[in-house]
């Protein structure tokens, strides 16, 4: 068989080898695997697909067989001693080969090998590529590769390393790292400084202090002094010329990709950093709550819903995310959309273009400021968002942890854009469910191409009345627990993102919107 | 020179059986770092057993069986860690019917390796970073400027390609077809 024998099969294989099968998706593929004989071929096939193409390509398949077999047939034959000579070059060769085979399969293979140079601390919702540490266990000198969450590391000496997700490090020693990719927040906490962090263009020498590092995918570097001071100089292979300079407390520098400039006197951002490992996500499984996300996905708030899918807010009609065009609007419209149960609506708010209507009982929202009526795209059930300059797509993290997956159900809500949530609808539709709160975190992701144009505002109201308000300053990436008590008789759970100005690069969204 | 010959005959061995024996464990294990690790694990202790090889049987299934063990193992270390394993009712079906398939795996690997050099060069670009690389499928989104979907979509027409052609092949004779 040579065609998947259902429509997703090579999806869940591919998220089976990417570790990011979900337990009902794997559930599904073996109860397939293990009735369908068809599908087991498939399956069988495919992992052999891929283990044929990773083994062809390591070193060990590069080696010609028949020139081992030429090798070893030759040393039964004697011919003149330039000949004898070639053979046992030959064989010497192989055998280095072998050696070097052998060596790079046990040394230099994904596990971290050497002495213990200190210990992983703890972690939060961490996945790891490659060597998997877990806490408490000792740390060797060696690459890794943390994909998800936080990490904290312990070094010998005293020196406390904080890892960000996703971050790229190779661990050299007790005084040394390589900062490969990502964030990491270096804090020295005995007398003795002189730590140091590698990257591609620069290095970075603690002289007493707590220090952020970003090292780019482009190979530019960012250093910012949280307290005390730092050295920052330019890696003296990509400079044109030796450079260095002292960079103080409260202060940043910055290393352009090429490594041949150093540029300080910018401000420190803490809030580009984790500076705490955060506290372990712990809660009551048997609190039953609902996913906001899930609802505007079209599913029932269990995670039935389709992830990137979100609704128009000009047309109110279903679309696939992310969005990808800015579009304007002069009217206060509220778009109904019976067909989404739960959902009561959507629309563009602009507090100058008369009342903003929120529900289709004609409830206005009164506080609403006056924006462009710019919109982009509308409420989405993702993390992702779409920057237009660069046709990338990035996606919304916290601590780490990537928003917009069903353990992570994100709710995209780029302003100017607004959603009504029918609450009696949902108490209707799942009576095992007692809705109290809403619970998520709310806000602007760090990782903006740009900084945000103009300051954003997000709004909760119930049954058109604020329930919270939050304000997210121009060049602020926060991200807020919001946690909002809904009284038994409110109706309407209305959600609304503006922006002043323009509302470029304001990339709000709700992660893990629950209703509980 | 003994132990030349020794380290020689078995090198020569593992590199031909190789991808057989990786094969075996990505079927049961399909995580592909724990794959590896099982990989490397397992190659030692076949390096260290090898005097137990009787010369002139089959490597890849003496291989397979220290590999089977090793798997077990891990298994076992696994169990009580949040990791999506196979589940057990599955792991034992795909164990139990491996062996019956073992003896076409050498022929089905070489034809794949035939069918892989066809591949034009934009596919075979993109398998090599995804199973070369072990690039997460995310990556290879951003890299194409496509979704993600639409990168499994792709993976998945490229498995369906070289599947194609690898049953081509075996009932046709040699030439990749």
């Amino acid at each position: 068989m040579s065609k998947p024998p259902f429509p997703d099969m090579d999806e869940l294989i591919q998220r089976l080898l990417d570790d990011q099968i979900q337990p009902d998706e794997m559930a599904r593929l073996s109860q397939a695997i293990r009735e369908d004989s068809q599908v087991r071929s498939y399956y069988i096939d495919s992992l052999l697909v891929s283990a044929v193409i990773r083994r062809s390509s390591q070193a060990t398949g590069e080696l010609s067989e028949t020139d081992l077999i030429v090798a070893l047939a030759d040393e039964g034959n004697h011919g003149g001693s330039k000949r004898v000579m070639r053979r046992r070059y030959a064989i010497a060769a192989l055998l280095m080969f072998g050696i070097l085979v052998l060596a790079s399969l046990m040394l230099f293979g994904p596990r971290v090998q050497g002495p213990a140079i200190g210990g992983l601390a703890g972690t939060y919702e961490a996945q790891w590529r490659g060597a998997r540490p877990r806490p408490g266990e000792p740390l060797h000198a060696g690459a890794y590769d943390l994909r998800e969450g936080v990490a904290q590391m312990e070094l010998d000496q005293g020196t406390r390393l904080l890892l960000e997700a996703p971050c790229r490090i190779d661990l050299t020693s007790v005084d040394e790292v390589t900062l490969r990719e990502g964030r990491l927040v270096v804090e020295v906490t005995s007398p003795a400084n002189g730590f140091r962090v590698r990257t591609r263009t620069a290095l970075i020498t603690d002289l007493g202090t707590e220090f952020g590092v970003i090292a780019r995918s482009n190979g530019s570097t960012e250093a910012h002094v949280l307290q005390g001071r730092i050295h920052v100089a330019l890696d003296t292979n990509g400079a044109s010329r030796p450079m260095s300079l002292v960079v103080n407390q409260g202060q940043a520098a910055t290393v352009d990709a090429a490594g041949s400039t150093i540029r300080d006197g910018l401000a420190a951002r803490p809030d580009y950093f984790v500076l705490q490992l955060p506290p372990s996500s712990q809660r009551d499984d048997s609190v039953k709550r609902l996913s906001l996300a899930d609802i505007v996905g079209g599913g029932n708030g269990h995670g039935t819903g389709t992830l990137d899918r979100g609704i128009d807010l000009g047309t109110g009609r279903v679309f696939k995310g992310p969005a990808t065009t800015i579009r304007l609007t002069r009217r206060n419209e509220f778009q109904p959309i019976p067909q989404f149960r739960g959902i009561d609506g959507v629309f563009v708010p602009n507090g100058a273009s008369g009342p903003v209507v929120i529900s289709s009982t004609g409830l206005t929202f009164s506080e609403c400021p006056r924006t462009m009526g710019s919109y982009y795209g509308g409420p989405t059930n993702s993390g992702a968002f779409f920057d237009i300059p660069s046709q990338q797509t990035y996606t919304a993290r916290l601590h780490g942890v990537s928003f917009g997956t069903s353990t992570h159900p994100a709710l995209n809500l780029h302003p100017n854009g607004g959603i009504t949530f029918d609450l009696d609808r949902i108490r209707q539709d799942n009576p095992d469910v007692r809705i109290d709160r809403f619970t998520a975190v709310c806000g602007i992701p760090k990782d903006l191409p740009q900084p945000q144009f103009s300051s954003a505002d997000v709004w909760v109201l119930l049954d058109g009345a604020v329930g919270l308000h939050l304000h997210y300053p121009e060049g602020q990436s926060v991200v807020e627990a919001v946690d909002v008590p809904i009284p038994a008789q409110s109706r309407f759970l209305t959600l609304v993102a503006t922006c002043s100005g323009r509302a470029d690069y304001s990339w709000i969204f709700f992660g893990n919107p629950y209703l509980e | 020179m003994d132990q030349d010959k020794r380290t020689l005959d078995f090198l020569r061995l593992f590199v031909r059986h190789q991808q057989e024996i990786y094969a075996y464990i990505l079927t049961l294990v399909p995580h592909v770092h724990d794959a590896d690790d099982l990989f490397q694990e397992g190659m030692t202790v076949m390096w260290r057993k090898f005097d137990q090889f009787e010369s002139g049987t089959n490597f890849a299934a003496w291989g397979v069986q220290i590999m089977r063990y090793q798997i077990l193992d891990y298994r076992r270390n696994q169990a009580r860690s949040k990791r999506v394993l196979i589940e057990d009712s599955l792991f034992e079906t795909l164990m139990n019917h491996l062996p019956t398939i073992q003896d076409e795996m050498a022929a089905r690997i070489e034809a794949l390796r035939r069918c892989q050099s066809l591949l034009d060069d934009r596919a075979k670009r993109i398998i090599k970073m995804r199973y070369e690389h072990n690039t997460p499928a995310e990556e290879i989104a951003s890299y194409l400027k496509v979704s993600r979907r639409h990168v499994y979509h792709i993976l998945g027409q490229i498995n369906g390609v070289l599947l194609r052609c690898m049953r081509r092949t075996l009932a046709g004779g040699s030439r990749p077809v």
